[in-house]
């Protein structure tokens, strides 16, 4: 094709701390080797996987009606706590492998209507467009992206030297455990950037009009969990309304703790606004893999992350149906090796305390000279 | 305003799961429906009678799309209902395609008791609301699905209505609905019915290729008519020309069940940039649709007839400027939900993809 115009300048990618400098061409490389896979899975997907779906989407259902339908019966202590574990495992399934893995288009390809990424809904506070938008677009295009991925630390947290420090950091160790405990409302109003209303950069008339489908579905959901299943219940309001509380609260807590450990670990890096330009394939896929880590854990662990766990092949191939990150990921982290890049991985626990360590360091004022070189 | 209802209304698809443990023709968000009776037309034509759990409300000569799960998938094709509109029951008339996913199903494995989903009518191959005096029909092969159709509501809302068909076939054998068509023509005193078969059995005069010259000689009077054609492109294509260099296309209606015809040839997208934002992917489109261009940067999006009918593969253009293959319309307009299937850029595109 004859293309004379805004063919990328072809550049190489600097070294960081643990991963070296690529060749312009080894870049190249490295961008195809991942595209060949990528095409490899993506022509491989049938039936196995829409089974694998329907049954995710089924045992969400199940789950949701099984728990539901114990905390009925919720003075008793046993039923209280077997629905409220049945709905907490309902919400975190349908939030990471059956809601999240669908918005991002996984499921396409199956033509089923109730599994479409452009117009599914979850059981969650936040809206699916928004979501789409802050999450599918400005996440995952501009990963770790200074000033462009919204998803560091959610406009309130400080967790990168650029990140300009205010007095109110040295709270942020409270606050983060606020923003985990309310995870879901928090991501609810994330793609309405009322932090950059704050400062100026953005008109308060964009977020009123913007605001309409987010309050909306803050509000079903809060009714759904907090009013209508509760009055329904009659004589049970106390132990639905607890119960619903509480697995709010699980899934929460949850969601917040792997998504953290997906892009805040010690060693996932960031990037300078620079990064973008002229970006190749090849540096968006250094990009991916130098600013994503990864969780080891079982096949249960995988599942209940919605296989998130596979965070470096997720960002890598976003669209690709998450249940077959596991397969990648031997082909992928091979490829790392090697072209010497960092392959980021480790146990939820081991990764987990890197997150705390930073959000704490990050409380007080640091200067990029502590900072590993990141691509500049 | 906010109101109760969108608090408390539960999702349609989540009502339709504990519904399909009921019954699995039961659903909010799609009318599904049993095959009550499957019998044969031609050696490799059969009709499905279906009986839709809600009633569908089409004209005759509008298609439904039929789609069915195959390895997981959701496939789908169009087909013009041949039965009454507002009876119980709905029938198709399915020829058997080779290599076809869905038709081969439908001839091989369907049976009595089976479940298929049945989508919304569509198509404008109606009878217009002023009555025409005169009527042409004009079928090719499977086409006489959607003819037959037109005809027989033609038939039923004026018994001695002035009406000619043309049946075009390849064997003798290959004529559907061939004793209707005659029980029809003891009946109504002033329809015609020509069956012309390109490979007569018994080695008889083949009818040959629709031409002006045989439309003079089988309906002197085809230019004073109504015309409604449906069959393979050449076909139509023959009849196109024919009504348009006498200046009577309007009087052509046409229905064809074949993707669009290929890129125009207006300049602007030797290779425009095509942004899947979802994916996070930039490649450089070609003169071919968005769906060729994200299938050929290994996209799997939803696709159904991959003709703009049935806009399975509808998506929301963030922005950029697309040309409608089958309707010409350019949309420049952002965040408008466009037909991948149909659509060609004519310029750079960013995609919800």
């Amino acid at each position: 094709m004859n293309a004379p115009t805004n063919l990328p300048v072809r550049a190489g990618v600097p070294a960081s701390r643990n991963s070296r400098a690529l060749t312009p061409d080894e870049v190249d490389a490295f961008g195809a080797e991942l595209d060949a896979l990528r095409t490899e899975v993506m022509a491989s997907l049938g039936e196995r996987e829409a089974t694998y779906i329907r049954d995710v989407q089924s045992i969400v259902r199940y789950a949701e009606i099984g728990g539901r339908g114990l905390l009925l019966l919720g003075w008793l202590p046993p039923a209280w706590v077997a629905g409220t574990g049945l709905l907490a495992f309902s919400k975190i399934v349908d939030n990471m492998e059956l809601g999240h893995n669908v918005m991002h288009g996984q499921y396409d390809w199956m033509n089923e209507p109730s599994l479409r990424g452009d117009t599914y809904e979850w059981d969650h506070a936040c809206d699916g467009d928004a979501w789409r938008h802050s999450h599918n677009y400005m996440h995952h295009a501009f990963t770790n992206v200074e000033g462009r991925d919204r998803d560091i630390g959610y406009g309130f947290l400080r967790l990168f030297d650029a990140q300009p420090w205010q007095p109110l950091h040295l709270v942020q160790g409270a606050v983060a455990v606020g923003l985990a405990t309310l995870f879901q409302w928090g991501i609810a109003l994330h793609d309405l950037e009322m932090d950059e209303v704050l400062r100026g950069r953005r008109p308060l008339d964009d977020v009123v009009r913007e605001s309409r489908p987010v309050l909306k579905k803050m509000l079903r959901q809060f009714a759904k969990d907090y009013v209508v299943f509760p009055v329904l219940a009659g004589p049970s309001f106390v132990p639905v309304l607890t119960g619903n509380v509480l697995a709010n609260l699980l899934r929460n807590l949850w969601t917040f703790g792997i998504i953290f450990c997906g892009h805040f670990t010690a060693e996932a890096e960031t990037f300078p606004a620079s990064a973008l330009e002229n970006e190749t394939r090849g540096a968006w896929y250094v990009r991916q893999v130098r600013g994503s880590s990864n969780l080891t854990g079982g096949p249960a662990f995988h599942f209940l992350t919605g296989n998130l766990s596979h965070q470096i092949e997720h960002h890598l191939f976003p669209d690709v149906p998450a249940v077959r990150y596991a397969d990648m990921a031997g082909r992928v982290r091979e490829t790392c090796a090697r072209y010497e890049q960092n392959y980021n991985t480790g146990s939820f626990w081991s990764q987990f305390v890197t997150v705390l360590a930073r959000i704490v360091k990050y409380s007080f004022p640091t200067w990029p000279a502590g900072e590993p070189a990141v691509a500049r | 305003m906010l109101t109760l209802r969108d608090a408390a209304l539960p999702d349609r698809h989540w009502v339709d799961f504990v519904l399909q443990h009921l019954d699995p023709t039961l659903g909010l968000t799609r009318n599904r429906g049993r095959i009550v009776a499957i019998r044969s037309e031609t050696p490799d034509t059969k009709t499905f009678v279906l009986r839709p759990a809600r009633p569908v409300a089409f004209s005759p000569g509008q298609f439904v799309p039929v789609r069915i799960v195959l390895g997981g998938v959701v496939h789908e094709r169009p087909y013009s209902p041949t039965s009454r509109p507002g009876t119980a029951t709905l029938s198709i008339t399915v020829k058997r395609h080779p290599g076809g996913t869905v038709s081969g199903w439908l001839h091989e494995l369907a049976a009595v008791g089976d479940v298929v989903e049945i989508g919304e009518p569509a198509g404008d191959f109606v009878l217009p609301a002023s009555f025409p005096a005169r009527l042409l029909f004009v079928a090719g092969g499977s086409g006489i699905t959607a003819v037959y159709a037109v005809l027989r509501a033609a038939l039923w809302a004026r018994h001695e209505i002035d009406a000619s068909l043309l049946y075009y076939a390849r064997g003798t054998a290959d004529f559907a609905f061939a004793s209707e068509l005659r029980a029809l023509e003891e009946r109504h005193p002033a329809l015609r019915v020509q069956l012309l078969a390109q490979q007569p059995d018994g080695g008889g005069t083949p009818a040959g290729h629709i031409s002006p010259a045989q439309l003079d000689a089988l309906v002197p009077d085809h230019l004073q008519r109504e015309v409604f054609a449906c069959g393979p492109a050449t076909l139509l294509e023959a009849v196109s020309a024919h009504w348009s260099a006498a200046g009577r296309a309007s009087r052509l209606h046409r229905e064809s069940f074949a993707p669009p015809a290929g890129a125009s040839d207006d300049a602007g997208h030797a290779a425009v940039p095509v942004q899947f934002r979802r994916s996070a992917r930039t490649v450089d489109g070609d003169a071919s649709t968005l769906l060729a261009i994200a299938e050929a940067a290994g996209l799997r999006p939803a696709t159904g007839c991959r003709m703009g009918i049935c806009r399975t593969c509808t998506c929301t253009k963030i922005a950029g400027r697309v040309r409608d293959r089958v309707t010409g319309a350019i949309d420049d307009a952002p965040m408008s939900r466009i037909r991948l299937c149909v659509s060609e850029p004519l310029g750079p595109i960013t995609l919800d993809l």
